[in-house]
């Protein structure tokens, strides 16, 4: 477990604009690629074949978007649990290479207590601060 | 732009979810939460065995080991194919040992950027065999580079 930030604060009782969460990720690397590939079953060589990357253009193998956003559904479920996560999406906004240092973040963004939801804003970034997903979750209150 | 192949459906495929698999997967992501890892912590939670994280639903496709249903079916080239956007929803937690059926669904083709771009969009719901509940609704956004 490396890093997610554990807040006791109920959702409803925080100010619009706050982060409830966070989790930085160690360096993704080939390895991650490889087990990743390996585990989800999307064996796409893009991801873990350097030298068909490079036949079709691409300096490197990058990571998989769906393993990005597993990392954000880690900040989601271990925060708030399996059962509050009703819906969420994401938008793969730039590729991410191998050794890029990730940080996921969850921001309330609305209460909708009629829905008995929080909507929040999600965003995974590197280290320089570049957007590598963007999307936006609703939890259970 | 050839449209004709909006509404293309993919078998139903069922899927039994394997323990060693969802193991397999919560390494692969960093997933070490108990529910995710430990028969009797998930049972103690009130769930019938390991719980899967969020995103395995999307890798249900890939069971029959020779990769995703519609981009086999489409044609569509690895070298130039991103995941342009996703979107989940949850109506029930997906346990090792559930058995499930997924549809998935072409519901949409479309270019952007000038015809740089192709943009192909496919619905997927997973319903629990047993009852035929829906469990999972989800939506994938794919783009080619066009050539």
């Amino acid at each position: 477990m490396n890093g997610t930030d554990m807040s006791l604060q109920p959702l409803a009782s925080q100010p619009l604009g706050t982060e409830v969460a966070r989790l930085r990720l160690t360096p993704v690397s080939r390895t991650t690629l490889a087990l990743y590939a390996g585990a989800s079953g999307d064996h796409n060589p893009m991801h873990i074949d350097i030298d068909f990357a490079r036949s079709a253009g691409a300096k490197d193998v990058f990571a998989h978007g769906m393993l990005v956003m597993a990392y954000l559904g880690r900040l989601l479920t271990d925060h708030f649990g399996v059962a509050a996560l009703r819906d969420w999406n994401a938008r793969f906004v730039a590729i991410t290479p191998v050794g890029a240092e990730l940080v996921c973040t969850a921001v309330l963004a609305e209460l909708v207590p009629g829905d008995g939801v929080a909507r929040l804003d999600l965003a995974v970034r590197d280290a320089a601060g570049q957007t590598k997903l963007e999307g936006s979750a609703r939890i259970a209150l | 732009m050839d449209t004709s192949r909006i509404g293309l459906q993919a078998p139903p495929l069922e899927v039994e979810i394997e323990r060693g698999r969802l193991r397999l997967f919560c390494k692969a992501i960093g997933e070490a939460g108990a529910i995710h890892t430990d028969r009797a912590a998930a049972r103690a939670a009130g769930y019938r065995d390991i719980v899967a994280p969020p995103t395995f639903a999307f890798c249900l496709d890939t069971d029959r080991a020779d990769g995703f249903s519609m981009v086999r079916e489409l044609g569509l080239p690895l070298g130039r194919l991103l995941h342009g956007g996703q979107s989940m929803a949850h109506r029930a937690a997906l346990c090792a040992g559930d058995r499930v059926v997924l549809h998935s669904r072409l519901t949409d083709v479309h270019d952007k950027k000038g015809g740089a771009l192709r943009l192909f969009v496919i619905a997927s719901q997973v319903h629990n065999a047993a009852d035929g509940r829906c469990v999972v609704e989800m939506e994938r956004t794919l783009i080619v580079r066009q050539p």
